[in-house]
């Protein structure tokens, strides 16, 4: 196996813990709070799923860094300014600010955990485009706020069928 | 000094930015605990990240140093880019910021971190602090690997 095999399978294994992390969060979340109160062993399968999470998000960006860096010493340097790998970035931001804000209880936790799942999603997606033809930053942008929307809608719509009331 | 060599300074540079980056982060979150900040532990965030924003520092001066010299000379590898001049402004600028925004986290830190729990104008600062170390550690970590 090749060195830049091996940083695309960390690189992948990253977003993978990443994304199964917030799918789990968001499972355990509606689960745990249906009776109105998360116990605390509840409270402990969404700490370790956490910890899951931030372990995949730790993993992809020291390997996405590695993946740059490759492809700035391999003469790719054009990778470096596709705007699918900046529209992750942005994501990515975004994602850490969120993590920030809800620990402040500064978002509400059903608009938080909307954004966390959502933006998993759309980092693992424009991921799965970086290997194809180039988008504009602008129209990936869109798309991510318009999956944010329609996300966070029927995230909100299956804890109502689930009879589950949070605050917005 | 070899192009293998100044490739290993430019990636160990980006790395420490990184670091720093990533533990100013976690000072952030720490910090935003409302619950249960523990003070050891963002003692040990902020002084890891100013520890990391002092070497990624360190590194870029060589870095620059060596691309100047071997600019002026004419030897080297390295093709100069339109671009340079403007890392080289931004780059200059921001590494003392990141340098001192670390210091100030560390020292309120130091003096205020146990009292957070109570105190929220020192948590607000420790936020802040922390939140542009981050930004401006990650910008300097995408400069340091875009830099020719």
């Amino acid at each position: 196996m090749d060195t830049l095999t091996l940083l695309l399978v960390v690189h992948v294994l990253g977003g993978v813990l990443g994304v199964g992390g917030a799918t789990f969060i968001e499972i355990i979340f509606n689960k745990s709070i249906r009776d109105g109160v998360m116990d605390p062993t509840e409270l402990g399968f969404m700490r370790m799923t956490a910890t899951v999470l931030r372990t995949g998000l730790l993993i992809s960006v020291f390997s996405g860094l590695a993946l740059m860096l490759w492809f700035r010493f391999d003469g790719q340097v054009f990778r470096l300014y596709d705007p699918v790998l900046w529209a992750k970035f942005t994501i990515l931001f975004v994602l850490m600010i969120n993590g920030v804000l809800l620990q402040l209880h500064k978002v509400p936790i059903a608009v938080g955990s909307a954004i966390s799942f959502v933006s998993w999603y759309s980092v693992f997606i424009f991921g799965l485009l970086a290997s194809g033809p180039s988008h504009p930053y602008v129209a990936l942008m869109l798309w991510y706020g318009a999956a944010l929307v329609v996300g966070g809608c029927v995230l909100e719509g299956i804890r109502r069928m689930l009879g589950i009331r949070l605050k917005l | 000094m070899t192009t293998d060599l100044l490739f290993g300074f430019v990636a160990l540079h980006a790395y420490s930015a990184l670091a720093a980056g990533t533990f100013f982060y976690m000072s952030m979150l720490e910090a935003a605990n409302l619950h249960r900040t523990r003070a050891k532990r963002l003692n040990s965030y902020a002084f890891l990240a100013l520890l990391f924003s002092v070497l990624a520092w360190g590194l870029k001066l060589t870095i620059l140093r060596e691309y100047f010299q071997e600019a002026a000379s004419g030897a080297g590898d390295f093709v100069p880019s339109s671009t340079v001049p403007l890392f080289e402004v931004l780059q200059t600028y921001i590494f003392p910021v990141v340098v001192l925004l670390a210091i100030m986290l560390f020292m309120v830190v130091w003096r205020e971190g146990h009292t957070i729990q109570e105190n929220s104008s020192a948590r607000y600062i420790i936020l802040w602090t922390s939140f542009f170390g981050f930004a401006l550690s990650a910008v300097l970590m995408f400069l340091g690997v875009l830099i020719p």
